[in-house]
């Protein structure tokens, strides 16, 4: 096998054996109670609607070999594939998808990519909180303004975060369960070289396809949410909608994406050069931040080393930008209408 | 490499996958031929049993008989050796961070003073075999069964029927979206959407846009399908699967008991019983 073939397979699942056989039958009985969930809703609704299992299995191969597309990452010099956990979620719920991952993650042990005694911790930190996490952040920033392609990016990027935290969580808990803190860190850290280009594409990746398809198919976005669930119901229409040829929305960014990608370039800017400042200039972690935080409990804080400052810090700009970005938009828009009822008086 | 060559191998990494999945045992040895059923107990048993050891050594046992498991049924050994690789990506992260845990040091990094302690290193070992004996297991039972075999026994063993038919249904689209893709790709491609000249960030999101491409498709897809299904009679429900009332031979039994005990056999040899 030659090196590119090699470096291609890099995959966060965690393979047979690595876990103890005590942890590998808690995460089934918690992947099991998902799965039964989730194959309960399938089997209601194809009771319901035949038609639904082809819709199903056709978006759930879709998602499958979109997540083992292989696409390279430049600035990483290899290739990674997405999780592809949040944009099933968002084409097929976050229930199915749990479902839908349980079926690939079978799969995928026969090649070598996960196991069998590790699918129940695999599933749930791919199918649940990858899929569970990136909806939930989708649709929070729907609901808050942000156009289609921001909501989904960022929904692929934390639920990969949120995936790969999560698998190093379990690692910790299995195999260091007298230092859970400490090792989560290090396993975190351990990914950090693969998952952090990952979770970039992931961003990109899931924008985009997700773009293409409010452009083109809108409905797809939305078809398991009106799935008819009761007997008798209509099916799914066969009917395609007409394609939108030219969307003039397409290019254009609303205010709270605008005002959003603004406040997070600018925060992460900032935080990102004050913490080199910090640690090349002055020298060492915030060991007094350390200290207090120590004291009121929160010992996990105080293993954390220079990358973590970095990563935590992105992580927290980007999310001060979040904030930020949705209240500018109203101050903004209270202060114009001030200085309207000024003009009027 | 060119770039043609390179985007070839791409596509067939891609495509891996599938086609390992799809992968149809050429000969018709006894190992073929032997109950789906009882090869899956069998396996999982066994693959259990691996993740128990404790003794590093008592790992290399089930490496090796599936090995000479792989000869005797004249399976590809390349293909059988270089699906062992892709875990152990994992074990690698995992068994170096082990290398720092214990209480007795054997070894320091220069410059960073780090510590390596022997009781890391045993563990490390340990992962490793674990990973190595496990993958070879389940590798041996994939090699020596097809998947629409495997997945027909499951139904012996009461998989709800709404999860089998949505495994069936997408083991079978699998290849045909991979077609698709592979498609849609070459079509971009051959429209310089992976040029040099081509932005980072315009080719991501032109990958973004195969996979929307490849979402939108499927769905006008499924919607046919579902609608051809429907006028055919399909309810919802398939009886394709033969394992749910098929009898086991007794032989099968016999073997699937005597690989159990072996299983258990060795679990007590690890832990010192005997």
């Amino acid at each position: 096998m030659d090196k590119q073939h090699w470096n291609g397979k890099k995959n966060m699942h965690i393979a047979d054996g690595i876990l103890t056989w005590q942890w590998s039958i808690a995460w089934y009985i918690v992947a099991l109670f998902f799965v039964a969930i989730g194959a309960r809703k399938i089997a209601q609704t194809r009771k319901a609607n035949p038609a639904y299992m082809s819709i199903l299995a056709l978006m759930g191969a879709a998602v499958f070999v979109i997540s083992v597309w292989h696409i390279p990452v430049a600035f990483a010099g290899t290739s990674s594939h997405p999780n592809g956990t949040a944009l099933a979620a968002i084409i097929i719920g976050p229930l199915a998808t749990a479902a839908i991952t349980s079926i690939v993650l079978f799969f995928q042990a026969f090649l070598g990519h996960g196991g069998i005694t590790s699918l129940g911790a695999n599933l749930i930190s791919l199918g649940v909180v990858g899929g569970f996490v990136g909806i939930s952040i989708y649709m929070l920033l729907k609901k808050l303004g942000a156009s289609v392609w921001l909501a989904a990016g960022v929904a692929g990027f934390v639920g990969d975060l949120s995936t790969y935290a999560c698998t190093a969580l379990q690692l910790a808990v299995s195999l260091n369960p007298t230092s859970i803190g400490q090792h989560w860190e290090i396993y975190m850290l351990g990914y950090l070289p693969t998952q952090i280009p990952l979770a970039i594409l992931e961003f990109a990746f899931t924008a985009a396809a997700v773009q293409y398809i409010q452009v083109h198919r809108p409905e797809i976005l939305t078809w398991w949410r009106g799935i008819p669930a009761i007997a008798g119901a209509p099916t799914v229409s066969s009917k395609p909608s007409e394609p939108k040829l030219s969307n003039p929305k397409r290019h254009r960014i609303d205010r709270f994406t605008k005002y959003v990608l603004i406040t997070m370039t600018l925060m992460v800017a900032i935080m990102l050069v004050s913490t080199y400042v910090g640690v090349n200039v002055f020298g060492g972690k915030m060991g007094g931040t350390d200290s207090s935080v120590a004291s009121g409990g929160f010992s996990f804080l105080t293993h954390y080393t220079m990358v973590d400052e970095y990563v935590v810090f992105t992580i927290g700009g980007a999310a001060g930008g979040l904030v930020v970005g949705y209240l500018l938009p109203s101050v903004f828009g209270q202060l114009s209408k001030r200085k309207e009822e000024k003009q009027t008086v | 490499m060119n770039k043609r060559g390179k985007s070839a191998q791409m596509q067939a990494e891609v495509e891996e996958g599938k086609s390992s999945l799809a992968e149809e045992p050429k000969t018709g040895s006894v190992l073929h031929r032997f109950d789906a059923r009882i090869k899956f107990i069998c396996a999982i048993v066994a693959v259990f049993g691996a993740v128990a050891l404790t003794h590093s050594e008592f790992a290399v046992i089930p490496i090796i008989v599936c090995v000479v498991l792989v000869i005797f049924a004249r399976a590809s050994l390349k293909s059988y050796f270089k699906r062992l690789l892709y875990p152990l990506s994992i074990a690698l992260v995992v068994a170096v961070v082990q290398l720092f845990t214990g209480t007795t040091v054997v070894a320091t990094i220069p410059y960073l003073g780090w510590h390596i302690y022997s009781q890391g290193i045993a563990f490390a070992i340990l992962i490793f075999a674990r990973v190595l004996a496990a993958a070879s297991i389940l590798n041996l039972l994939i090699t020596i069964t097809p998947m629409e075999t495997l997945m027909d026994s499951l139904s012996w063993f009461r998989v709800p029927s709404v999860i089998l038919d949505t495994m069936m249904l997408m083991y079978r689209y699998i290849s045909v979206v991979s077609e698709e893709k592979a498609r849609i790709y070459k079509a971009q491609e051959s429209r310089c959407g992976y040029t040099k000249s081509v932005s980072v960030v315009r080719k991501l999101g032109n990958y973004g846009t195969v996979g929307g491409m490849l979402l939108v498709k499927s769905f006008d897809r499924a919607l046919k399908v579902g609608d051809a299904m429907v006028s055919r009679g399909y309810t919802g429900t398939s009886s394709l699967f033969s394992y749910s009332t098929k009898k086991m031979a007794k032989k099968d039994i016999a073997i699937g008991v005597i690989v159990v005990l072996a299983v258990v056999a060795l679990l007590l040899a690890d832990l010192g019983i005997i």
